[in-house]
């Protein structure tokens, strides 16, 4: 039997309990609270392509253009831009009142030294770059770009939404090499927000304050065009890198924004009245897998089309959706569903796999001679480990001589990069994903580009492809810029340099007390508010 | 004593010189590249090697070894190849949550735990001593993780009376501060408490089978007093040891629930560095922690004197 002295005691301790603070929630209406996707740990969004550091790009830096929700180019910095009637000059000028975060202004050689450091390392912005005869700065508002040819997709190059996008920087830090990061002291943007660096701490914190010299555009925003208006004074990025801490902590109200839900959690935050799932990025993630071309077996392109045919999207894309069909579409394009270019050509190779059967046959016609297929496969990745198991039990089941090589993502990378046969400690295939909208048309899509040496992982090398590319860059008109994507895609298919495997959603969840979040490439600050 | 203090300080310089070496070698042989984790996933092979030739990753060996050597002999642990911080100042940002951490779950551990085995030990062969035995199983048993998860959803998301993650700074105020390191101390305590317990138990037992126990029992001391006076005292030094040995548990336990709980300490920052490859911040972090493990050696030594004054250093 209890004595009263035990209940009095426990009685005392809950009211004293009770009478205790209670956790901050971020009920303060000036702070807002995120849970980034990952820790940022690099401040160079030109020498990196790593999301996490796009993200807080955008928070920090603003572009000369930025694409709308129907990926369409509109002036952001710039006010508007004329070309020559020869399409060999395009001046562009800037907006009034621009200014960076030290509060110096935003000058035509800024833009300059910033879009050249851009163009050393992007697809596009090499692109641009081999198109350019000279930059020339009119007045400190007013540059020209001279071209030695056309180049249509001026403004479209200078709005790609993702990594990596061109972020205008101070002329004095655009100037130093791409593959010399900025360091956190060189942090000084253009943007809505400011980087405050001596709040950054590695694994925990980076902190943003509204940047009261910031002149937003007019117009209503969408995704990365328009008015970027923030409407908290401080953002502060808190790195939970436990899901279930990280849905704990959404949920009791301690953050405010969750960018990336797993999605077998998603059941649990939908029945929470207090949190909001959102769509995130609308054009998904694309899983891929890439074969290494400059070794047998997959230097022959019927092996490349006998793994395309034995490939069943829908494994792979219920492997890392929790099973959950809403969260994936099915994609037979080497182009995100519902863009421009993400339609499936007709007739379609992928549309009657997976055919095992007609895949032997495929095998047997490339003389197969046995040689190890190494599939370097990360395990502290959720959305790509199972892509690699996957494929491994499919090549099995074809009878190939396939070994699975799994380590952290760490190792993966390194050994991604190397050229050695894989008894030297290379690979024959590996497995991704690309963000959606990094694949969104020809001249950004490094998984069908055939650059050889000098490309992506795979070194797929064809002349043809690049020929397409060089043509799609120049088509006059949007129709011939389609015509020329659907060869693009049709020679895609035939040479498969890379297996498409579904386009997958990963969804975005906050408290119902926050309205405004944008779906789009990233998880732009502007526009989010408090209700 | 000085002298002893002195000779132990000085021999930790070889200790502090293997442990470089292997450190740096065993990094220097591991998978991974650093440069290609910065160039991210759409980088080329190109750009992946430019920056790794900026950051002097492909120069030989010996030629990097001595330069960090160098460096650290200087008091300069290096930069981190990701942030471009000091080593040094991302150790100091990191520090205080783990000291906190660790020093509160020594605390409550010791509090708890020491209570608890010598009353199972006074009350052996009882259900007391059997129910302390049940507790010391599951806290050796149940992983750190898992009890972190069930506080965080009882006393976090249940109760509402604690958060579920972050770190506030003493400076910030002691209640924030405290509010935050006890759900973590908890998790991590059960298994230092589990361990100090049975071995509080079993000093005990033999201490209180000793005849000088049974003097003062016939003398008519109470039996708090040969319990925590007589009986303790000289139980005293297997229990300090392996609290010293905890600390290597502890150590490896913060990493976890630090992970769980998001707290921004030592075991959160060499987590990531190691994910990411960031050769330096781990040299540096390692290194500390052989040189907080050997201090700890030391104090534990010492306190053998305190605790017997038979024993001469």
């Amino acid at each position: 039997m209890m004595k009263r002295r035990t209940l009095l005691g426990a009685a005392g301790g809950m009211a004293a309990a009770a009478a205790l603070p209670r956790p901050a929630t971020s009920a303060a209406p000036s702070v807002l609270k995120f849970v980034p996707q990952a820790n940022l740990t690099l401040f160079d969004p030109i020498t990196t392509t790593a999301a996490v550091t796009q993200n807080y790009a955008y928070y920090v830096w603003d572009t000369l253009y930025a694409v709308d929700e129907h990926l369409a180019p509109h002036p952001q910095m710039a006010a508007g831009h004329t070309i020559s009637s020869d399409g060999r000059t395009w001046t562009i000028t800037l907006r009034d009142g621009l200014k960076f975060h030290d509060g110096s202004p935003v000058r035509a050689a800024d833009c300059i030294a910033s879009i050249k450091r851009w163009a050393t390392v992007d697809p596009f912005g090499e692109d641009l770059a081999a198109a350019v005869d000279s930059y020339v700065v009119k007045s400190d508002k007013s540059f020209e770009v001279r071209l030695k040819k056309p180049f249509p997709l001026l403004d479209a190059a200078l709005a790609k939404p993702a990594s990596n996008v061109p972020f205008i920087m101070p002329e004095h830090i655009a100037s130093q090499p791409a593959a010399k990061a900025i360091t956190i002291d060189q942090v000084i943007g253009s943007g809505p927000c400011v980087f405050e660096a001596k709040e950054y701490v590695s694994g925990s914190r980076a902190v943003f304050s509204k940047f009261a010299g910031y002149v937003p555009r007019q117009e209503k925003p969408s995704w990365a065009a328009g008015g970027k208006v923030v409407n908290f004074d401080r953002i502060e990025w808190h790195v939970i890198t436990d899901p279930g801490t990280a849905v704990a902590a959404l949920q009791s109200g301690e953050v405010d924004w969750w960018e990336l839900v797993l999605p077998n959690l998603i059941p649990l935050l939908a029945a929470n009245k207090d949190v909001v799932i959102g769509q995130g990025n609308p054009t998904g993630y694309m899983g891929c897998l890439r074969f290494n071309e400059l070794f047998p077996p997959f230097d022959n392109v019927l092996m490349r089309q006998a793994v395309m045919m034995a490939t069943e999207q829908s494994a792979y894309m219920r492997a890392v959706t929790a099973n959950d069909p809403k969260n994936f579409t099915i994609c037979h394009s080497f182009f995100p569903i519902g863009t421009t270019y993400g339609v499936p050509p007709s007739p379609d190779p992928m549309a009657k796999a997976p055919d095992l059967a007609a895949a032997k046959k495929l095998i047997e016609a490339a003389k197969y001679g046995g040689e190890k297929i190494v599939i370097i496969n990360p395990t502290d990745f959720p959305s790509i480990q199972p892509f690699g198991e996957i494929t491994y039990a499919t090549l099995k089941k074809l009878g190939l001589n396939v070994q699975l090589v799994e380590t952290d993502w760490g190792t993966v990378v390194q050994r991604r990069a190397s050229r050695k046969p894989v008894d030297q400690g290379g690979w024959t295939i590996f497995h991704t994903w690309w963000e959606g909208i990094s694949l969104y048309n020809p001249a950004v899509n490094p998984i069908i580009l055939g650059q050889g040496l000098k490309g992506w992982f795979g070194w797929y090398k064809s002349d043809a492809m690049m020929a397409l590319n060089a043509d799609w860059l120049s088509a006059p008109t949007e129709a011939a810029r389609q015509a020329i994507g659907a060869k693009m895609q049709a020679l895609a298919f035939h040479d498969v340099p890379t297996v498409p495997l579904g386009q997958f959603y990963i969804r975005t969840a906050y408290r119902s007390t926050l309205a405004g979040v944008i779906d789009g490439a990233a998880p732009y600050p502007w526009n989010v508010h408090r209700v | 004593m000085l002298f002893y203090i002195v000779r132990r300080v000085i021999a930790t310089i070889p200790v502090m010189g293997i442990v470089a070496i292997t450190v740096f070698s065993l990094l220097y042989l591991a998978p991974g590249d650093p440069a290609a984790i910065i160039a991210g996933d759409q980088a080329t092979t190109q750009q992946i090697a430019q920056i790794r030739a900026s950051l002097g990753l492909n120069q030989p060996y010996l030629v990097r070894f001595g330069h960090w050597v160098w460096q650290v002999v200087h008091g300069d642990l290096g930069t981190s190849v990701f942030t471009g911080q000091p080593v040094a100042r991302m150790i100091a940002q990191h520090i205080e949550p783990t000291l906190s951490l660790m020093i509160l779950t020594m605390l409550i551990a010791i509090t708890v735990a020491v209570p608890l085995g010598v009353i199972a030990a006074w009350k052996h062969g009882t259900w007391i001593d059997h129910a302390v035995m049940v507790f010391a199983v599951l806290g050796f048993s149940v992983p750190v993780f898992v009890i972190a998860y069930l506080l965080a959803y009882v006393f976090g998301l249940g109760l509402r009376v604690l958060p579920v993650q972050g770190f506030v700074p003493i400076s910030q105020g002691f209640w924030p501060f405290l509010q935050c390191l006890i759900l973590p101390s908890l998790a991590l305590g059960a298994i230092y408490v589990a361990l100090l317990a049975r071995i509080t138990r079993a000093a005990m037992l033999e201490v209180l089978a000793q005849d000088y126990v049974r003097t003062a029992r016939a003398k008519g001391v109470s039996q708090r007093g040969v319990l925590f006076v007589h009986a303790l005292k000289n139980a005293a030094n297997p229990v300090v040891t392996v609290a010293g040995l905890g600390v290597a548990l502890l150590i490896g336990g913060t990493v976890v629930t630090e992970t769980v709980f998001a707290i921004p300490g030592l075991g959160t920052l060499t987590v990531n560095a190691i994910l990411e490859r960031d050769y330096p911040v781990i040299q540096g972090v390692v290194l500390l922690f052989s040189f907080a493990y050997v201090i700890v050696n030391l104090i534990v030594d010492l306190l053998y004197s305190v605790f017997d004054p038979r024993i001469r250093l």
